[in-house]
Protein backbone atom coordinates (compact mmCIF):
# COMPACT_ATOMS: atom_id res chain seq x y z
CA UNK A 1 0.00 0.00 0.00
CA UNK A 2 2.79 2.32 0.93
CA UNK A 3 4.56 1.41 -2.33
CA UNK A 4 1.41 2.29 -4.22
CA UNK A 5 1.29 5.73 -2.65
CA UNK A 6 4.90 6.31 -3.65
CA UNK A 7 4.27 5.14 -7.24
CA UNK A 8 1.07 7.05 -7.86
CA UNK A 9 2.68 10.40 -8.69
CA UNK A 10 4.90 8.60 -11.23
CA UNK A 11 1.89 7.05 -12.90
CA UNK A 12 0.40 10.49 -13.28
CA UNK A 13 3.20 11.61 -15.63
CA UNK A 14 2.19 9.65 -18.75
CA UNK A 15 -1.37 10.78 -18.20
CA UNK A 16 -0.25 14.39 -18.51
CA UNK A 17 1.68 13.63 -21.67
CA UNK A 18 -1.51 12.12 -23.00
CA UNK A 19 -3.11 15.54 -22.76
CA UNK A 20 -1.31 16.59 -25.92
CA UNK A 21 -3.07 15.78 -29.14
CA UNK A 22 -1.10 12.88 -30.75
CA UNK A 23 -0.81 14.67 -34.10
CA UNK A 24 0.71 17.68 -32.35
CA UNK A 25 3.14 15.43 -30.50
CA UNK A 26 4.12 13.79 -33.81
CA UNK A 27 4.56 17.19 -35.49
CA UNK A 28 6.82 18.29 -32.64
CA UNK A 29 8.80 15.05 -32.79
CA UNK A 30 9.29 15.38 -36.54
CA UNK A 31 10.32 19.02 -36.26
CA UNK A 32 12.79 18.05 -33.54
CA UNK A 33 14.37 15.38 -35.72
CA UNK A 34 14.40 17.96 -38.50
CA UNK A 35 16.40 20.22 -36.20
CA UNK A 36 18.87 17.38 -35.56
CA UNK A 37 19.19 16.79 -39.29
CA UNK A 38 19.83 20.49 -39.99
CA UNK A 39 22.60 20.53 -37.40
CA UNK A 40 24.09 17.44 -39.05
CA UNK A 41 23.83 18.99 -42.49
CA UNK A 42 25.60 22.19 -41.45
CA UNK A 43 28.24 20.22 -39.56
CA UNK A 44 28.85 18.06 -42.62
CA UNK A 45 29.22 21.09 -44.91
CA UNK A 46 31.78 22.61 -42.55
CA UNK A 47 33.63 19.31 -42.08
CA UNK A 48 33.95 18.86 -45.84
CA UNK A 49 35.35 22.35 -46.23
CA UNK A 50 32.45 23.48 -48.42
CA UNK A 51 32.05 26.55 -46.20
CA UNK A 52 34.61 28.27 -43.95
CA UNK A 53 32.41 28.47 -40.84
CA UNK A 54 34.55 26.31 -38.56
CA UNK A 55 33.68 28.69 -35.72
CA UNK A 56 30.09 27.39 -35.86
CA UNK A 57 31.06 23.75 -35.33
CA UNK A 58 30.92 23.79 -31.56
CA UNK A 59 27.46 25.36 -31.55
CA UNK A 60 26.09 22.64 -33.81
CA UNK A 61 27.84 19.88 -31.86
CA UNK A 62 26.49 21.18 -28.54
CA UNK A 63 22.99 21.41 -30.02
CA UNK A 64 23.20 17.79 -31.25
CA UNK A 65 24.45 16.69 -27.86
CA UNK A 66 21.72 18.46 -25.92
CA UNK A 67 18.96 17.37 -28.28
CA UNK A 68 20.16 13.77 -27.97
CA UNK A 69 19.46 13.97 -24.23
CA UNK A 70 15.91 15.16 -24.93
CA UNK A 71 15.24 12.64 -27.69
CA UNK A 72 13.53 9.87 -25.66
CA UNK A 73 11.10 12.50 -24.35
CA UNK A 74 9.83 13.06 -27.91
CA UNK A 75 8.12 9.66 -27.74
CA UNK A 76 5.33 10.02 -25.15
CA UNK A 77 2.95 7.09 -24.78
CA UNK A 78 0.06 7.13 -27.20
CA UNK A 79 1.84 8.91 -30.08
CA UNK A 80 2.81 5.85 -32.10
CA UNK A 81 1.42 4.50 -35.39
CA UNK A 82 -1.75 3.41 -33.55
CA UNK A 83 -2.58 7.08 -32.93
CA UNK A 84 -1.15 8.84 -35.98
CA UNK A 85 -0.86 8.00 -39.66
CA UNK A 86 1.85 10.58 -40.11
CA UNK A 87 4.42 9.10 -37.80
CA UNK A 88 7.28 7.06 -39.26
CA UNK A 89 8.15 5.70 -35.83
CA UNK A 90 7.79 1.96 -35.36
CA UNK A 91 6.01 0.39 -32.36
CA UNK A 92 9.47 -0.74 -31.18
CA UNK A 93 10.13 2.85 -30.04
CA UNK A 94 7.61 2.20 -27.24
CA UNK A 95 7.94 -1.56 -26.71
CA UNK A 96 11.74 -1.35 -26.49
CA UNK A 97 12.13 1.83 -24.51
CA UNK A 98 15.51 0.71 -23.21
CA UNK A 99 16.77 0.24 -26.75
CA UNK A 100 15.54 3.70 -27.74
CA UNK A 101 17.32 5.27 -24.79
CA UNK A 102 20.49 3.37 -25.60
CA UNK A 103 20.33 4.59 -29.21
CA UNK A 104 19.86 8.18 -28.02
CA UNK A 105 22.83 7.73 -25.70
CA UNK A 106 24.94 6.63 -28.69
CA UNK A 107 24.11 9.95 -30.38
CA UNK A 108 24.87 11.82 -27.17
CA UNK A 109 28.28 10.17 -26.80
CA UNK A 110 29.24 10.55 -30.46
CA UNK A 111 28.29 14.23 -30.45
CA UNK A 112 30.21 14.77 -27.18
CA UNK A 113 33.36 13.71 -29.04
CA UNK A 114 32.43 16.12 -31.80
CA UNK A 115 32.30 18.94 -29.25
CA UNK A 116 35.84 18.07 -28.11
CA UNK A 117 37.12 18.06 -31.69
CA UNK A 118 35.43 21.37 -32.46
CA UNK A 119 37.33 23.06 -29.61
CA UNK A 120 40.74 22.08 -30.95
CA UNK A 121 43.03 24.67 -32.46
CA UNK A 122 43.91 24.41 -35.21
CA UNK A 123 40.84 22.44 -36.12
CA UNK A 124 41.44 19.02 -37.71
CA UNK A 125 38.71 18.79 -40.33
CA UNK A 126 39.67 15.24 -41.32
CA UNK A 127 39.06 14.07 -37.76
CA UNK A 128 35.88 16.13 -37.60
CA UNK A 129 34.63 14.55 -40.82
CA UNK A 130 35.32 11.05 -39.51
CA UNK A 131 33.46 11.89 -36.31
CA UNK A 132 30.51 13.32 -38.25
CA UNK A 133 30.38 9.91 -39.91
CA UNK A 134 30.29 8.30 -36.46
CA UNK A 135 27.49 10.60 -35.34
CA UNK A 136 25.64 9.75 -38.55
CA UNK A 137 26.03 6.06 -37.84
CA UNK A 138 24.19 6.56 -34.58
CA UNK A 139 21.36 8.24 -36.56
CA UNK A 140 21.22 5.48 -39.18
CA UNK A 141 21.57 2.73 -36.58
CA UNK A 142 18.64 4.03 -34.58
CA UNK A 143 16.48 4.49 -37.70
CA UNK A 144 17.13 0.86 -38.67
CA UNK A 145 15.32 -0.28 -35.54
CA UNK A 146 12.84 2.44 -34.74
CA UNK A 147 11.90 4.14 -38.01
CA UNK A 148 9.79 2.86 -40.88
CA UNK A 149 11.81 2.27 -44.02
CA UNK A 150 12.05 5.41 -46.10
CA UNK A 151 14.04 4.08 -49.02
CA UNK A 152 17.52 4.52 -47.58
CA UNK B 1 52.02 4.05 -55.76
CA UNK B 2 54.71 1.75 -57.09
CA UNK B 3 53.67 -1.61 -58.41
CA UNK B 4 54.30 -3.85 -55.44
CA UNK B 5 53.46 -7.35 -54.39
CA UNK B 6 49.78 -7.98 -53.71
CA UNK B 7 48.56 -5.58 -51.08
CA UNK B 8 46.19 -7.01 -48.47
CA UNK B 9 45.41 -3.57 -47.04
CA UNK B 10 44.37 -2.24 -50.43
CA UNK B 11 42.47 -5.51 -50.88
CA UNK B 12 40.57 -4.77 -47.67
CA UNK B 13 39.34 -1.47 -49.10
CA UNK B 14 38.32 -3.19 -52.33
CA UNK B 15 36.55 -5.89 -50.30
CA UNK B 16 34.79 -3.16 -48.33
CA UNK B 17 33.47 -1.57 -51.50
CA UNK B 18 32.63 -5.03 -52.83
CA UNK B 19 30.67 -5.70 -49.63
CA UNK B 20 32.27 -9.16 -49.38
CA UNK B 21 31.85 -9.46 -45.63
CA UNK B 22 28.22 -8.34 -45.73
CA UNK B 23 27.33 -11.76 -47.18
CA UNK B 24 30.27 -13.83 -45.97
CA UNK B 25 29.80 -12.97 -42.28
CA UNK B 26 26.88 -13.86 -39.99
CA UNK B 27 25.47 -11.17 -37.69
CA UNK B 28 28.17 -10.61 -35.06
CA UNK B 29 30.05 -13.59 -36.48
CA UNK B 30 33.74 -13.88 -37.27
CA UNK B 31 34.64 -11.81 -40.36
CA UNK B 32 34.53 -13.97 -43.47
CA UNK B 33 33.43 -17.15 -41.68
CA UNK B 34 30.12 -17.15 -43.58
CA UNK B 35 26.56 -17.62 -42.40
CA UNK B 36 24.74 -14.48 -43.55
CA UNK B 37 21.39 -15.41 -45.09
CA UNK B 38 20.18 -13.71 -48.26
CA UNK B 39 16.47 -14.05 -48.92
CA UNK B 40 15.60 -14.08 -52.63
CA UNK B 41 12.62 -15.15 -54.73
CA UNK B 42 14.61 -18.32 -55.50
CA UNK B 43 15.15 -19.26 -51.88
CA UNK B 44 17.65 -18.47 -49.17
CA UNK B 45 21.34 -18.33 -50.00
CA UNK B 46 23.79 -18.70 -47.14
CA UNK B 47 27.14 -16.91 -47.42
CA UNK B 48 30.11 -19.28 -47.40
CA UNK B 49 33.27 -19.36 -45.29
CA UNK B 50 35.97 -17.48 -47.21
CA UNK B 51 38.63 -17.52 -44.49
CA UNK B 52 41.83 -19.44 -45.25
CA UNK B 53 40.79 -22.50 -43.21
CA UNK B 54 42.05 -25.60 -45.09
CA UNK B 55 38.93 -27.67 -44.44
CA UNK B 56 36.01 -25.22 -44.25
CA UNK B 57 37.38 -22.18 -46.06
CA UNK B 58 39.67 -21.37 -48.97
CA UNK B 59 42.85 -22.60 -47.27
CA UNK B 60 43.78 -25.00 -50.04
CA UNK B 61 42.90 -22.66 -52.91
CA UNK B 62 45.47 -21.26 -55.33
CA UNK B 63 45.47 -17.78 -56.85
CA UNK B 64 44.11 -19.39 -60.02
CA UNK B 65 41.24 -21.03 -58.11
CA UNK B 66 40.34 -17.69 -56.56
CA UNK B 67 40.53 -15.96 -59.92
CA UNK B 68 38.26 -18.55 -61.53
CA UNK B 69 35.72 -18.22 -58.73
CA UNK B 70 35.72 -14.42 -58.89
CA UNK B 71 35.80 -13.84 -62.65
CA UNK B 72 34.31 -17.03 -64.08
CA UNK B 73 31.89 -18.05 -61.33
CA UNK B 74 33.26 -21.58 -60.95
CA UNK B 75 34.53 -23.48 -57.94
CA UNK B 76 37.93 -25.22 -58.01
CA UNK B 77 36.01 -28.43 -58.79
CA UNK B 78 34.48 -26.70 -61.83
CA UNK B 79 30.96 -26.28 -60.47
CA UNK B 80 29.04 -23.14 -61.26
CA UNK B 81 28.10 -20.66 -58.55
CA UNK B 82 24.68 -19.11 -58.36
CA UNK B 83 24.77 -15.39 -59.18
CA UNK B 84 23.84 -14.53 -55.57
CA UNK B 85 27.62 -14.49 -55.53
CA UNK B 86 28.05 -11.51 -57.90
CA UNK B 87 30.69 -13.04 -60.13
CA UNK B 88 28.95 -11.71 -63.26
CA UNK B 89 29.93 -8.23 -62.02
CA UNK B 90 33.37 -9.34 -60.88
CA UNK B 91 34.15 -10.84 -64.31
CA UNK B 92 35.59 -7.47 -65.36
CA UNK B 93 37.92 -7.11 -62.35
CA UNK B 94 41.49 -6.11 -63.15
CA UNK B 95 44.34 -8.53 -62.44
CA UNK B 96 45.72 -6.16 -59.83
CA UNK B 97 42.44 -6.01 -57.94
CA UNK B 98 42.10 -9.81 -57.99
CA UNK B 99 45.66 -10.04 -56.62
CA UNK B 100 44.92 -7.64 -53.78
CA UNK B 101 41.59 -9.25 -52.93
CA UNK B 102 43.33 -12.62 -52.83
CA UNK B 103 45.97 -11.19 -50.48
CA UNK B 104 43.17 -9.83 -48.29
CA UNK B 105 41.33 -13.19 -48.18
CA UNK B 106 44.54 -14.89 -47.08
CA UNK B 107 45.01 -12.31 -44.32
CA UNK B 108 41.68 -13.20 -42.66
CA UNK B 109 41.64 -15.15 -39.41
CA UNK B 110 40.90 -18.80 -40.36
CA UNK B 111 37.59 -20.14 -39.09
CA UNK B 112 36.55 -23.79 -38.89
CA UNK B 113 32.88 -22.88 -39.29
CA UNK B 114 31.36 -25.35 -41.79
CA UNK B 115 29.27 -23.97 -44.65
CA UNK B 116 25.51 -24.35 -44.52
CA UNK B 117 23.63 -25.48 -47.62
CA UNK B 118 21.50 -22.93 -49.47
CA UNK B 119 17.78 -23.42 -48.93
CA UNK B 120 16.46 -23.00 -52.45
CA UNK B 121 12.93 -23.24 -53.72
CA UNK B 122 11.90 -26.36 -55.59
CA UNK B 123 13.15 -26.07 -59.15
CA UNK B 124 16.37 -24.28 -58.26
CA UNK B 125 18.08 -26.97 -56.22
CA UNK B 126 21.32 -28.45 -57.44
CA UNK B 127 24.51 -27.00 -58.87
CA UNK B 128 23.54 -28.30 -62.28
CA UNK B 129 20.85 -25.63 -62.41
CA UNK B 130 23.36 -22.98 -61.46
CA UNK B 131 25.40 -24.24 -64.40
CA UNK B 132 22.43 -23.91 -66.74
CA UNK B 133 21.88 -20.36 -65.51
CA UNK B 134 25.52 -19.61 -66.06
CA UNK B 135 25.43 -20.93 -69.62
CA UNK B 136 22.08 -19.70 -70.85
CA UNK B 137 21.13 -16.67 -68.81
CA UNK B 138 24.44 -15.09 -68.06
CA UNK B 139 25.70 -15.62 -71.64
CA UNK B 140 29.27 -15.99 -70.49
CA UNK B 141 30.19 -12.41 -69.75
CA UNK B 142 28.72 -9.33 -68.21
CA UNK B 143 29.32 -6.64 -70.78
CA UNK B 144 29.86 -3.18 -69.38
CA UNK B 145 27.79 -0.47 -71.01
CA UNK B 146 30.81 1.23 -72.46
CA UNK B 147 30.81 4.42 -74.40
CA UNK B 148 33.54 5.92 -76.50
CA UNK B 149 32.60 9.36 -75.26
CA UNK B 150 33.30 8.49 -71.66
CA UNK B 151 36.07 10.36 -69.92
CA UNK B 152 38.69 8.46 -67.94
CA UNK B 153 36.89 9.56 -64.80
CA UNK B 154 33.51 8.18 -65.88
CA UNK B 155 35.20 4.95 -67.00
CA UNK B 156 36.81 4.60 -63.56
CA UNK B 157 33.46 5.33 -61.91
CA UNK B 158 31.74 2.67 -64.03
CA UNK B 159 34.35 0.15 -62.88
CA UNK B 160 33.88 1.05 -59.22
CA UNK B 161 30.08 1.07 -59.43
CA UNK B 162 29.42 -1.89 -61.74
CA UNK B 163 32.37 -4.20 -61.35
CA UNK B 164 33.79 -3.86 -57.88
CA UNK B 165 30.84 -2.31 -56.08
CA UNK B 166 28.28 -4.40 -58.00
CA UNK B 167 25.77 -1.74 -56.91
CA UNK B 168 23.31 -3.18 -59.42
CA UNK B 169 23.10 -6.33 -57.32
CA UNK B 170 20.64 -4.42 -55.16
CA UNK B 171 19.94 -1.24 -57.14
CA UNK B 172 19.10 -2.71 -60.56
CA UNK B 173 15.82 -4.40 -61.41
CA UNK B 174 16.17 -8.02 -62.44
CA UNK B 175 14.64 -9.89 -65.33
CA UNK B 176 12.35 -12.86 -64.71
CA UNK B 177 15.37 -15.11 -64.98
CA UNK B 178 17.24 -13.28 -62.26
CA UNK B 179 19.66 -11.45 -64.47
CA UNK B 180 20.26 -7.78 -63.79
CA UNK B 181 18.29 -5.82 -66.35
CA UNK B 182 20.99 -3.96 -68.28
CA UNK B 183 18.36 -1.87 -70.09
CA UNK B 184 17.29 -0.32 -66.78
CA UNK B 185 20.60 -0.30 -64.98
CA UNK B 186 20.46 1.04 -61.40
CA UNK B 187 16.79 2.05 -61.73
CA UNK B 188 16.01 0.56 -58.30
CA UNK B 189 15.67 -3.00 -57.13
CA UNK B 190 13.84 -5.17 -54.67
CA UNK B 191 15.90 -6.28 -51.72
CA UNK B 192 13.20 -7.69 -49.44
CA UNK B 193 12.03 -6.47 -47.04
CA UNK B 194 13.29 -3.14 -48.38
CA UNK B 195 13.63 -1.45 -51.73
CA UNK B 196 16.99 -0.31 -53.01
CA UNK B 197 16.47 3.20 -54.42
CA UNK B 198 16.65 4.24 -58.05
CA UNK B 199 20.08 5.83 -58.51
CA UNK B 200 19.54 7.23 -61.99
CA UNK B 201 19.10 10.98 -62.53
CA UNK B 202 15.33 10.62 -62.99
CA UNK B 203 12.67 12.42 -60.91
CA UNK B 204 11.96 9.02 -59.29
CA UNK B 205 15.66 8.67 -58.59
CA UNK B 206 18.43 11.04 -57.61
CA UNK B 207 18.04 13.75 -60.25
CA UNK B 208 18.38 16.45 -57.63
CA UNK B 209 21.67 15.18 -56.20
CA UNK B 210 24.58 17.54 -56.77
CA UNK B 211 28.27 16.63 -56.74
CA UNK B 212 28.37 17.80 -53.12
CA UNK B 213 25.41 15.58 -52.23
CA UNK B 214 27.11 12.55 -53.78
CA UNK B 215 30.36 13.39 -52.10
CA UNK B 216 28.75 13.74 -48.65
CA UNK B 217 26.89 10.50 -49.13
CA UNK B 218 29.80 8.35 -50.28
CA UNK B 219 32.12 9.98 -47.75
CA UNK B 220 29.96 9.99 -44.61
CA UNK B 221 26.64 8.38 -45.49
CA UNK B 222 24.86 11.73 -45.19
CA UNK B 223 21.75 12.29 -47.28
CA UNK B 224 20.95 15.73 -48.74
CA UNK B 225 18.45 16.47 -45.92
CA UNK B 226 21.02 15.78 -43.18
CA UNK B 227 19.63 12.33 -42.40
CA UNK B 228 21.90 9.31 -42.71
CA UNK B 229 21.72 6.05 -44.56
CA UNK B 230 21.23 2.87 -42.60
CA UNK B 231 21.07 -0.90 -42.91
CA UNK B 232 23.26 -2.54 -45.54
CA UNK B 233 24.12 0.74 -47.22
CA UNK B 234 25.64 2.15 -44.02
CA UNK B 235 28.03 -0.77 -44.12
CA UNK B 236 28.90 -0.16 -47.78
CA UNK B 237 29.76 3.44 -46.86
CA UNK B 238 31.63 2.64 -43.62
CA UNK B 239 33.70 -0.22 -44.94
CA UNK B 240 33.89 0.80 -48.57
CA UNK B 241 33.20 4.16 -50.15
CA UNK B 242 34.36 6.22 -47.13
CA UNK B 243 37.80 4.58 -47.40
CA UNK B 244 38.23 5.29 -51.12
CA UNK B 245 40.23 8.24 -52.38
CA UNK B 246 38.34 11.46 -53.04
CA UNK B 247 39.08 10.98 -56.75
CA UNK B 248 37.44 7.55 -56.74
CA UNK B 249 34.34 8.88 -55.00
CA UNK B 250 34.15 11.70 -57.53
CA UNK B 251 34.49 9.15 -60.31
CA UNK B 252 31.57 7.12 -58.93
CA UNK B 253 29.45 10.28 -58.77
CA UNK B 254 30.49 11.30 -62.29
CA UNK B 255 29.44 7.91 -63.65
CA UNK B 256 26.16 7.80 -61.72
CA UNK B 257 25.18 11.33 -62.73
CA UNK B 258 25.56 10.56 -66.43
CA UNK B 259 23.38 7.42 -66.33
CA UNK B 260 20.33 7.24 -68.54
CA UNK B 261 17.38 8.38 -66.39
CA UNK B 262 14.78 5.67 -65.80
CA UNK B 263 11.54 5.80 -63.81
CA UNK B 264 11.24 3.44 -60.87
CA UNK B 265 10.89 -0.13 -62.01
CA UNK B 266 7.53 -1.66 -61.17
CA UNK B 267 8.09 -4.36 -58.58
CA UNK B 268 7.45 -7.79 -60.11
Amino acid sequence: MRALVVLLPLLAVPAQAGDIDPETAVAYRQASFGALAKHMKTTGMIAKGQVPHTGDLETHAVALNMLAKQLPGWFPEGTGPEASEKTAALPAAWSDREGLEKAAKALEDASAKLIELSKQEPIDLTAVKAQVGQVGRSCGGCHDTFKKDDDH
Amino acid sequence: MALAAADAERGAVLAGLGGCLACHTADSGQPGAGGHRIETPYGTFVGSNITPDPLHGLGTWSRADFDRAMRKGKSPAGRAYWPAFPWPSFSELTDEDVDDLWAWVQSLEPSARPDEPHELERGYRGRLKAGLWRTFVHRQREVLPDDESWSEEVRRGAYLVNTLGHCGGCHSPRTRLGREDATRRLAGGDTPPYRAPNLTPHADGLATWTDDDWSSFLDMGMLPDGDFTGRGMARVVNEGTSLLTTEDREAMAAYLRQLTPHPDAEPE
